[in-house]
């Protein structure tokens, strides 16, 4: 089946000037094809028109006709793309979306985790595998469905040369195996020149401007291509070298003298802790030196932006150097990502720090945008500063004066105790001994059901070897003091029974989840609310994506925390500081959170999330994990309707 | 295939993807934001509480933005609901004093803000509506905590409480989060949403 683009048309709501426009080209089977471009072509757009997920998604005016047949789109960050907890759950999404039965899912999972050499434990979380390994699981979630067209979108632009190699012998494996046909947006795009048929190159307004055979696109566009900065084979050190000249050329001062800093590279696979060991060197020097001595670049490069301008990040001498001057007056968040990455270079270079630490400076830059960025790092080193980076970017170790590599640490094993509380369990259970509790009328009744209770809970927890969460015990005492002398002194007749009894209930209706619960698994509750309660699915899978990104927001905000303490911008003193700080920091993070949405909403798109029948109607998602509901959870819920019932029986004596 | 036809339309298949996703993460955010304020607000928050809780109180309306957010976000019934209950979610996931019950205080939140559009035909959305659906949101979550926490304070102890909760609603999370709303919508990341296009 051939690929047909006819006058295809994008433009964003809002925008004044399409993405794409007036797009037209053919891709037979087996045709892989590269799309080359400047940043901002629109690459990604055409990948997402031709997934589908960007008609579903409803963010853009499309016009124009695509026909191709079913196709699976990967995209370029597997940890901001993911959709599920572990590493099967996460294969599975797509085949869910598509509405296959449980059985055959896992079979399916199974098959392409294979296909990828993917050999994990389907059980593994997806925090705990590498960022290759991460994307080809991504690509496996993808073959579950057997796609008859791949759309890669920087597939392996994150990832270090070892395991891009592995990513592509991966996608080339299923090429092979399957004839399906290849679109690849990629800016080091030379390795995926041997199996590349043919050649798109869409300019900076969107509009394609040459195709044809790999070879001869590649040698008549050469000159224009080299002018846009794309990384075309063979030229890169002579390239870079220029650039970098030309760059600290523009500085004048500090080119010809020795250098008296030092640049230090991290560099190892993906997810081997390169950022946490560059994170442990900030916290360091945080705690040893002045806030002005350290600049920082965090891999969100977004997060270091607290000015609402482009001119309030960085001043103008500083936007010069990093070619910015133009954006000004914009707003940061209307700049690109390589934009954002050069602007927050800038505003950590503003204040001439001592120390320089950045993390992955140089993803996804094309050449001219990289000459500038490491021109930036050689002459901050020039000045004496301390450069420290972590980076999987082999063009820029000629640079660098020490090198240290960083290996990843042991895997973890994951084991997890055979008896647990269900999710569901324990807030059916406290639900019921909230509400039911409110008939209680004197202490005899409530004691008795609390001291049923206990004896209850704690010996199942004794039996289980199992003990909640000991971190909110303070709190929780402290809770439950408050209750019962509050309800004493702000009362109109004290009475110290009265504020007992009120205090006690509260302790009825914590008890169960302070004595058994460690922590809630967001993906088990998912599964029982959708299943056992049979709440939509939708809502239910969105919310366990977003759980999903808990961890990493709380990153942000941490990030978010430091870059502002560097930055002098953090609280003084006072309530009016301290509500100001948190407003900032909300609105900050919620920028984050909606930066993450959108690419979360594209990578769900793009497995099906959306899937329509024929007549329009949304096709009923299946479930991959069946809900859990144990006979610990039974027993559990048995025992707290017993205990009010108890409760109820002995109150009324 | 029955299944598939069986599938009766419900109000969530009016939601496009990015509306179910971006609210969720929203809600997941402020959730985080809550938990960071750790350090630096809740210590204050906790000293004014200790001594005389009512006044405690006028912090309430923080833990409902999400909901206020969420409805001004996306416009359709659930909105408001679905931010709440996955906020109270999230609280449960980092650790909360009162546990699960933390989900009623969701409800009696979401719900609160939800009637609020509602009556309004998801048709207005300005400040006075969003504070509305604050005020109403509060005093739904304070007549949960008098009956669950708070049942002996005499009246006018309960009515400094009331007030405290429904002023706190009414500002941070109904005119606080509009203009948190307003404030995104002015950075232009919000172009995919009605309340983004300028």
């Amino acid at each position: 089946m051939t690929i047909v683009v006819e006058n295809l048309t994008v433009k964003p709501f809002g925008a004044d000037s399409p993405i794409l426009n007036d797009v037209s080209f053919q891709a037979a089977q087996g045709q892989h094809t590269l799309v080359l471009g400047p940043s901002g072509a629109g690459k990604s757009t055409l990948l997402l028109a031709l997934s589908g997920a960007l008609q579903s998604l409803e963010t853009t005016q499309i016009w124009g006709t695509i026909e191709s047949p079913a196709a699976g789109l990967l995209l370029q960050n597997a940890m901001d793309a993911a959709v599920g907890e572990t590493v099967f759950r996460d294969a599975a999404f797509g085949a869910e979306s598509a509405a296959i039965p449980r059985l055959q899912i896992s079979q399916l999972v199974a098959t392409a985790l294979a296909q990828v050499a993917i050999a994990i434990e389907g059980q593994r979380p997806i925090t705990q595998v590498s960022g290759g390994e991460l994307q080809r699981v991504c690509l496996a979630g993808l073959l579950t469905l057997q796609p008859q067209v791949l759309l890669l979108d920087e597939p392996t632009s994150m990832l270090d040369d070892a395991a891009a190699g592995e990513v592509r012998a991966a996608v080339s494996g299923y090429l092979e195996i399957s004839g399906a046909t290849a679109i690849i947006a990629e800016h080091l795009f030379e390795p995926w020149l041997p199996i590349a048929k043919q050649i798109l190159v869409l300019d900076q307004t969107g509009r394609l401007v040459d195709s044809g055979a790999t070879e001869q696109v590649l040698s008549q566009q050469a000159e224009r291509l080299a002018e846009w900065g794309l990384w075309l084979p063979g030229s890169h050190p002579r390239v870079l070298a220029e650039r970098i000249e030309a760059a600290n050329d523009q500085a004048q001062d500090t080119s010809s003298q020795e250098p008296r800093g030092k640049i230090t590279a991290l560099v190892g696979p993906s997810g081997a802790g390169k950022s946490t060991r560059l994170q442990a060197r900030l916290s360091e020097l945080l705690a040893a030196v002045p806030a002005t001595q350290i600049g920082w670049v965090p891999q969100n490069a977004a997060l270091a932006l607290t000015g609402n301008t482009v001119l309030k990040n960085a001043p103008e001498e500083w936007l010069e150097r990093v070619r910015l001057s133009a954006h000004a007056s914009q707003q940061p968040q209307q700049l690109s990502g390589g934009e954002q990455r050069r602007l927050a270079l800038a505003a950590a270079l503003k204040k001439q720090p001592r120390y320089l630490l950045l993390d992955e400076p140089t993803v996804g830059l094309d050449t001219k945008n990289w000459a500038i960025v490491a021109g930036q790092l050689v002459q901050a080193r020039n000045a004496g500063a301390e450069v420290l980076l972590a980076t999987h970017d082999a063009h820029l170790l000629p640079l660098v004066d020490e090198v240290i590599r960083v290996e990843p640490v042991k895997r973890l094993t994951v084991s997890r105790a055979p008896h647990s509380v269900s999710p569901l369990a324990v807030v059916a259970v406290s639900m019921l001994l909230l509400v039911g509790s409110l008939r209680f009328t004197n202490l005899i009744g409530l004691g008795a059901a609390l001291a049923f209770e206990l004896a209850i809970y704690l010996g199942t927890a004794l039996r289980l070897k199992r003990w909640g969460n000991p971190k909110v015990l303070f709190p929780v005492a402290i809770g439950l003091g408050s209750i019962f002398l509050t309800n004493w002194w702000l009362s109109s007749q004290p009475d110290l029974a009265r504020a007992a009894f009120d205090a006690l209930r509260a302790a009825y209706f914590v008890l169960p989840s302070v004595l058994l619960v460690e922590t809630i698994q967001a993906s088990v509750f998912g599964d029982q609310l959708g299943q056992i309660l049979r709440l939509p699915a939708r809502p239910v899978v969105a919310a366990m994506v977003a759980i999903g990104r808990l961890e990493r927001l709380q990153s942000s905000w941490r990030t978010l925390a430091i870059v502002r303490s560097l930055q002098g911008l953090t609280y003084k003193s006072g309530p009016m500081s301290r509500i100001r700080e948190a407003a900032a920091m909300t609105l900050a993070l919620t920028l984050d959170a909606i930066r993450a949405a959108q690419t979360a909403s594209v990578a769900m798109e793009a497995r099906g999330f959306n899937n329509r029948d024929s007549a329009g109607r949304l096709i009923k998602r299946t479930w991959a994990v069946a809900a859990k509901w144990g006979r610990l959870d039974g027993w559990l819920t048995a025992a707290a309707v017993a205990s009010l019932l108890l409760g109820f029986t002995l109150g009324r004596l | 295939m029955n299944q598939v036809q069986n599938n009766k339309p419900s109000v969530w298949a009016k939601w496009r993807t990015i509306d179910l996703v971006t609210v969720a993460i929203i809600a997941v955010a402020l959730g985080v934001a809550f938990w960071g304020y750790d350090t630096f607000v809740w210590p204050w928050v906790s000293a004014i509480t200790a001594g005389y809780p009512p006044v405690g109180e006028l912090q309430l309306g923080v833990w409902i933005l999400p909901a206020v957010i969420g409805a001004l976000l996306v416009r359709k019934p659930g909105a408001a609901l679905l931010a709440e209950l996955i906020a109270a979610n999230v609280e449960l996931l980092l650790g909360n004093t009162w546990g699960p019950t933390v989900m009623i205080s969701g409800l009696c939140q979401g719900v609160g803000v939800e009637v609020v559009f509602l009556i309004f035909a998801y048709k207005r959305f300005g400040p006075m509506v969003a504070a509305l659906g604050g005020a109403l949101s509060a005093l739904f979550e304070v007549i949960y905590e008098f009956y669950s926490y708070v049942p002996d304070y005499s009246v006018a102890n309960k009515t400094v409480y009331l007030v405290a909760g429904i002023l706190s609603g009414a500002l941070i999370s109904g005119l606080g989060g509009w203009a948190l709303l307003r404030s995104l919508a002015s950075t232009g990341v919000l172009g995919a949403f009605a309340v983004g296009r300028r």
